[in-house]
């Protein structure tokens, strides 16, 4: 749906974006992530065709964004990391404006607005709106078009939390409708939530790209076991450890292990081979973040 | 292509702004305010009461006009598209499914339509007023000079939106729109004036004929005065050319000048805006 082919965009003798390729599949989730200065918001500009890439292509669905810049953009919505509108006009005036630029029915702006909950405040100019409402309002007018991609950059970063948990909901179902989306964010915990698929950028490299459980397994990091044990002992952390944990520390009744994945069974099952009375016991995947801070430290690919 | 509809809903949305913001208002108001004042005051000044008429205050609003117009339409576009850059809804506008000259076109068609009705506001209206209270009857001088100063103010309009396109910050493109301001409007008489003492035979009119049409300012205040009879009146400029463009081909000469004015910065506004990097 979306390709990047070999992007390299320079401004003077600084290097933003280096030979960057990445397609993006129909219908998948794409998160672009990495640390200030990697090239996230860069490489979005250039989807946008905001910024003329030194070398390479982008296209969308075929259409080639520098050449074909209207078509391109036709196909998607773009949410910026702070929406802002015209303050002057109302918040429904705003959402007229893009739909007359875009060809949209008026009919579809009561049902934008419906979905991000800016109905109530339709009539009321958009610089009286919270930033929170601002970026509903961002959000409005990206969907207003229903376009099959939206481009999402850093679009939590104004709003609290109830919004942000709706905000994700929302993407959710936008995402199981078969809607594509790239979404940049520093917030690994909700990218995790989410993505399909991962992008970790670095000096304007693609570092690595694979799902959080591939990634997780190409760097073998240890998965988290919390076990509840019914007399905790020192005994049960040094046979935790013997059956191949990396750390193990008791906190309270809850032995924390971590673990290789494939070690997860011979540890729970060591445990009650001694007689140790597990009561209960939960087990997480290695984070995002631990991921990415341990990819960040490896030497840059290519 | 640049299809109409993105440069009609732009130009709609640029003129519901500057109404909202009381631009149009204020300035329609400003120009309206100092026509009846200069009118009033022009007659008092020869020992006789009320409004003087419109071919004395015709003249008296021509420099007033020549300050105030090319300053309040660089002021008006440079921050329309410097400051919408800089707050943000220029982002989610170029993120749209329309050509980068659709934007441009668009600005320029909102901005021009508030201009020229602040115009016809202010100075038409105090017009009619003093042709109500009863002055002499130049009305063609008067209509001249306010047709003039919309064709300033729009050629000011094309190179306020060329430098903004062009500056890396507002502050970047307001400064180098007073210094616009000042070299066109202030500056440009001392280097003709350079000139007529540098030049002479019949290079001179050559040098001065190329400096004139040189300066939409001067375009504007040569013109007019022209036909006002009253270009012994104003500016070294004017009394150098005065021979040079009477008659229908001199006018002629300067409306196509002043379109060129108009047209041609809105062309470079264009390019410019559709090459440059919108980056972070």
């Amino acid at each position: 749906m979306i390709e990047f082919a070999h992007i390299h965009k320079r401004y003077g003798a600084a290097t933003a974006i280096a030979d960057l390729s990445l397609m993006v599949k129909r219908g998948e989730l794409l998160a672009l992530v990495g640390p200030n200065g990697a090239g996230k918001t860069t490489l979005i500009r250039v989807l946008l065709g905001l910024v003329r890439p030194t070398a390479g292509t982008v296209c969308i669905d075929g259409h080639d964004v520098q050449r074909d810049g209207v078509a391109a953009r036709l196909l998607l919505g773009y949410l910026p990391q702070r929406a802002v509108l015209y303050g002057n006009l109302t918040v429904h005036e705003n959402l007229a404006f893009v739909a007359q630029l875009r060809g949209v029915s008026p009919v579809r702006i009561a049902e934008v607005l419906a979905l991000v909950r800016l109905a109530p405040v339709a009539e009321r100019p958009a610089r009286t709106l919270s930033g929170g409402m601002l970026q509903r309002l961002g959000l409005a007018q990206a969907l207003l078009a229903s376009p099959p991609v939206l481009v999402l950059d850093e679009p939590t970063v104004s709003l609290d939390p109830q919004s942000t948990l709706e905000f994700k909901e929302l993407l959710r179902a936008l995402h199981a409708a078969g809607t594509t989306v790239l979404l940049s964010s520093h917030i690994l915990g909700d990218v995790q939530e989410v993505a399909d698929r991962v992008a970790i950028l670095d000096h304007g490299r693609l570092v690595a790209l694979d799902s959080v459980a591939a990634l997780a397994q190409q760097c073998a990091l240890p998965e988290r076991l919390r076990i509840q044990v019914g007399e905790p002992s020192d005994h049960a952390v040094e046979l935790a450890r013997r059956a191949g944990a990396a750390t193990a520390e008791l906190h309270g009744e809850t032995l924390e292990v971590a673990v290789p994945r494939e070690r997860k069974l011979a540890v729970l099952q060591a445990l009650m081979a001694a007689g140790v009375v597990i009561r209960d016991f939960s087990s997480a995947p290695p984070t995002l973040e631990a991921i990415f801070l341990q990819l960040l430290d490896q030497p840059v690919k290519g | 292509m640049c299809s109409i509809r993105p440069i009609l809903t732009i130009a709609r949305r640029e003129l519901m702004e500057a109404i909202r913001s009381r631009w149009v208002l204020l300035t329609g108001a400003l120009f309206g305010v100092l026509a009846l004042a200069l009118s009033a005051f022009g007659m008092q000044s020869v020992g006789a009461r009320g409004f003087s008429g419109f071919s004395r205050t015709a003249i008296g609003l021509l420099n007033l006009t020549l300050y105030l117009t090319p300053l309040l339409a660089l002021l008006l576009s440079i921050n329309s598209m410097a400051a919408e850059r800089e707050e943000g809804p220029l982002e989610l506008l170029l993120a749209q499914p329309i050509p980068r000259s659709a934007i441009v076109l668009g600005k320029f068609c909102g901005l021009a339509a508030a201009l020229t009705a602040a115009l016809l506001c202010g100075l038409g209206g105090a017009g009619l007023l003093i042709g109500i209270a009863g002055a002499d009857t130049d009305i063609g001088g008067y209509l001249l000079l306010l047709l003039r100063s919309v064709g300033l103010g729009l050629a000011f309009l094309s190179l306020g939106l060329w430098i903004a396109s062009a500056a890396a910050t507002r502050l970047h493109a307001l400064a180098h729109g007073l210094l616009l301001w000042f070299a066109t409007v202030v500056l440009y008489d001392l280097v003709v004036v350079g000139a007529t003492a540098l030049i002479g035979g019949s290079l001179l009119k050559t040098a001065l004929g190329a400096l004139l049409v040189a300066n939409p300012v001067d375009l504007v205040r040569i013109g007019t005065l022209i036909h006002l009879g009253g270009a012994d009146s104003f500016g070294l400029t004017a009394q150098a050319l005065i021979g040079f463009l009477r008659g229908t081909p001199g006018t002629l000469l300067l409306s196509a000048a002043l379109l060129g004015w108009i047209v041609v910065p809105l062309l470079g506004a264009t390019r410019t805006f559709n090459r440059r990097d919108f980056a972070a």
